[in-house]
Order: C-alpha cells, then structure tokens, then sequence
C-alpha cells in the first residue's frame, strides 16, 4: 500500500500494532480480574509525569514512566492494607496525579502540545519511540509467557492461588507495573484519556464469543491488531484524529461481538 | 518425635488473633488427630473461616503456637502440598474461561513451579482426581455452566489433586439443595476412608455435622466446646449462638435457631 511508503506511517503502523498487541495481552488479565478502571487510572497518572517532564525539561516519556509505575505500586500498596479499597484508591490517585499536571502544565509559560498527550499522536511517533515500544513489548510479553500459568491461576482466583503456592504479592505487583509499562507505550498511540479503552475492549470482545481461556487469548490480540491498523488506515484517509479513530473501531468491534453472542444465544434457545 | 509422627495433625495452643480493636479468636487451643473427621461451627462472624485460614497460613499475625504436620503454616514451602482446601464458594466470576480440567489442574502449579507448563503427568494427576470425585465426564465443560454440586466436586479434585493428607473445607455445603448436600457428604466420607485423610470441616449445617464428624468443635471467638457430637447439650450449643436453638440433632432435622425477640 501506497500510504505505508511514508516514513511516519510506517512508524506508525509499526508502533500501532505493538501497542494493540500488548494491550490487548493485558486486557484479558485486566476483565477477568475486574480491574479496567486501573488502567484507566494509572493511564491518567502518567499525565502528571508528562507534564513534570515537561516544566523540568527531562524526557517526558521516563518520567510518565516513573509516574506511572509509582501510582501502580502506591495502588497495590493501599489496596492491599484494605483500609481504602482499589478502586477508591485509584480515583484518588488519577485526580491527584492529573492535578499535578494541570500545575505543571500552568507552571511552564511556553506552548505545550497538551492535545497530544490527551488523545495522542501516532504520527509522531519517532525512532526512539519505536526502540522503546519494542522493549516494553518484549518485556510484557516475555513475563506474560512466563507467569502464563500463575497469570492465570491469579485472575481465577487470588486466595486460591495464594494457598497452592502462588506468588500472589509477586504476581499482583508485576501485573500492575506491566499495566504501567504499557500505559506509557499506548498513550503515544490514543493518549491519556483514551489509552483504557485499548487495555480494556479487546478482552471485553474476546469474551463475548469465547469460554476458551487461549482463545480469548488469541481473539483478543487480533482485535487489538485489527483496531489499531483499521484505525490507522481509516484516519489516514479520512483526516480523523487517529486515536479517537481507533478507539472508535474498537468500540464497533466490540458492538459485533456483542451482537454477534446475542444473536447466537437466540439462535441456541429456539 | 514430631507431630505427624504421634498421630496429630494440627495443634493450636492459645491461639489469640485480633483485627484492630476487634477480637476475632481468644484462647483457642485445639488438637486435630490424624484420620478424624473434625466439625467446626458457631454462629457467623465467629471466627470459623479465620481460623481454617491460620490453618492454612494465610492469615499471619496472630498469637500462640499453630502446628500443622508439626510446622508453622506460613512457613510450610513444599509441605503445603499435604493440605487440601475446599473454599467457601461465590467468590469466582461465572464467565471465566476455564474448564474443569484446567480448573483441577490449577491445584498443581505449585508443585509444576514457576516458569513451567503443566504436562502430561499433571494431566493425568488432574483426570484421575476428577474420576476419583466423579466427575470425569465433566472435565471439558466451562466451570461457570456447572450446577453447584458438580463445581463442588470440581473444586474438591483440585483440592485432591496433590494427594493431600489433610482436607479443610470451608461450609461446602452453602447454596446446594438438600440432596446434593447429602450426596457430598457420601462422597466426602468416602474420600476420607479411601485416601486416609485427616477432614476438617466448618459448617452451618450442624445436622450434616452431627451425623458425620468424629469430633466437633464450637467456635465463638473462644472455642466453646471441643468433644464428640454426642456430648453437646442444648444449652452449650445456646450459649455459642447467643439465642435459643430449637431443635438439635435428633436424627435427620437439622437445628434451627429461633430469632431473638
């Protein structure tokens, strides 16, 4: 195809479909467990750390990293205490987190690309974004194949894991900080306000048609991968914002496997 | 000569644990012998599951001894795999994609360890603990889609699946009709006779409890009662539920405790 010829496009596509890739691995541990309002969460965390990149003049991408990672640490840490619950825990943390960048932003008197960081830019997506997509997804991946198993056992159910021998401390806090991990990658894709819809839908979809553990597994990643070149292609053509494209071929997707369950199970009880 | 060796299984001495301000158990001290059917009840909220938890060591800051195959439960590693556990159900998502097998299977990850795939040896463990509970036949279906009583049986096969020496279960008996329940208990006291298990039990149902367990053990933070079901009287059994108790074991009729006026 004509358009891939493009340098930035080719970048694009490239970071596209990691990101659709490893997000959509994440998503299924993230619905099975009930856990979609962490990425929302820790998705609007890395906004503080954006913008504290920004006003100190350090590479905005290390510090949404540190961002983060320390708001996916300080979650699992007052979830677990159980005075606060997770998801209290993570509204307090979002508004913080994205107040402080709001301050920041204020703070730094020039012109900031704030729109980019809200709903990304994956056409801006350079060579050292690639290398840096690459490492995330390789590290995800390699732990989510590692830990396939103990991944799976946890998302079931936690206690039980607990009892035959599970690493369940280990296995929460290495969830999470993969969820940040990848946070930090996606929102070069859809930015912050959209980046849970990524870690969030493709399982969703998986799970409409599929009680098959691999198969959610495997449906999931291709809804990620065809949500992220589909939008690609089609903000491309119609000069649409590409995140909100892609999240919005997303939420077809999953209006098709919504359908697609009911109308089977019609289908079934006549 | 350690515990196991001298026939007992658990021994809890002075066992104290708190939440906060909040007593949970005081001054519980229990001895559980090896190949006895142990019944745990008392009224909710009375520190039945915590205490089947510090059994198990999940539950860590408490104070007293707790010796279970003459180890401390939170620091059991390898011996944990001599401890099977049948949890209180409701907790699990009825969409999950699991089948039974691999539901059995869990119960072996961690003895597979980390980093590994189960393989045909786990497999085989799995199915032969499924045929074991009966449940063979069901080992593709999605856990989710099964009745009560065929999860029950599924979750006791994980709990089987190591080949355990001690089997804790944790009211299995909640949610399932009449004559299920009486079909488990079967199962449960054939399982025991055949595997040589040591069973602990907490129950609401003490009309199962009285029928079937060996010894009994009364729990209301402090432990009210600890002997054979036989010997409990009418106003022992009033005093743990704090309010009268109409009917008690008197063949089939389970007790019913009246409200307070």
């Amino acid at each position: 195809m004509s358009i891939f010829s493009f340098g930035f496009m080719q970048r694009a596509l490239v970071a596209g479909l990691l990101v659709g890739l490893v997000c959509a691995v994440l998503s299924v541990y993230i619905v099975l467990r009930r856990m979609a309002f962490v990425g929302h969460g820790i998705g609007h965390a890395s906004f503080g750390g954006v913008a504290l990149g920004v006003l100190a003049g350090v590479n905005t991408t290390f510090m949404a990293l540190v961002f983060c990672t320390v708001t996916a640490v300080a979650i699992g840490l007052v979830s677990q205490r159980k005075r606060v619950s997770e998801d209290s825990a993570i509204g307090i943390f979002l508004v913080a987190a994205m107040a402080l960048g709001v301050l920041f932003i204020s703070l730094k008197k020039t012109f900031v690309d704030v729109e980019g960081f809200l709903f990304g830019n994956i056409l801006a997506v350079s060579h050292s974004d690639i290398v840096f997509i690459i490492v995330i997804t390789v590290i995800v991946l390699g732990l989510v194949s590692l830990f396939f198993k103990e991944l799976f056992y946890f998302s079931f159910d936690e206690e039980m894991a607990a009892v035959s021998g599970i690493p369940v401390t280990f296995i929460r806090f290495m969830l999470l900080i993969l969820i940040a991990l990848t946070v930090v990658v996606a929102i070069k894709v859809v930015g912050v306000i959209l980046v849970s819809a990524l870690l969030v839908i493709p399982a969703v979809c998986a799970t409409q048609l599929t009680l098959d553990f691999k198969a959610v597994m495997g449906i999931s990643i291709l809804g990620g991968l065809i949500a992220n070149f589909l939008g690609l292609l089609l903000s491309y053509y119609l000069n649409a914002p590409s995140g909100a494209t892609i999240v919005l071929v997303l939420f077809g997707l999953f209006i098709l496997s919504y359908g697609f369950r009911g109308a089977r199970e019609r289908l079934q009880s006549r | 000569m350690n515990d196991s060796a001298s026939g007992i299984v658990v021994d809890i001495q002075d066992l104290n644990y708190h939440v906060g301000d909040l007593v949970i158990l005081e001054h519980v001290s229990l001895r559980v012998a090896q190949n006895s059917f142990l019944g745990v009840i008392g009224p909710n909220g009375a520190g039945k599951t915590t205490l089947l938890k510090i059994i198990l060591g999940l539950v860590s800051h408490y104070t007293g001894t707790v010796r279970v195959f003459g180890r401390d439960p939170r620091k059991m590693g390898d011996m944990r795999q001599k401890i099977g556990y049948l949890p209180q159900q409701a907790g699990f998502d009825r969409t999950f994609p699991a089948n039974a097998l691999e539901v059995v299977l869990m119960g072996r990850y961690g003895v597979i360890g980390l980093g590994r795939r189960p393989g045909a040896e786990d497999r085989r463990k799995a199915m032969e603990a499924l045929e074991r509970v009966g449940a063979a036949d069901i080992a593709k279906r999605q856990i989710g889609r099964l009745s009560g009583g065929q999860q029950q049986r599924v979750f006791i096969a994980r709990a089987l699946v190591n080949e355990p020496d001690l089997l804790i279960m944790d009211e299995p008996t909640v949610g399932i009709d009449t004559q299920t329940q009486a079909a488990f208990t079967e199962l449960v006291l054939e399982l025991k006779q055949m595997l040589e298990l040591t069973v602990i039990m907490v129950s609401h149902d003490t009309g199962m409890v009285a029928t079937s367990v060996d010894t009994l053990a009364c729990v209301n933070r402090h432990l009210h009662f600890h002997g054979a079901p036989g010997e409990l009287t009418q106003e022992e059994l009033e005093q743990l539920y704090e309010c009268p108790v109409e009917a008690l074991f008197h063949g089939d009729v389970p007790h019913r405790v009246v409200e307070k006026h």
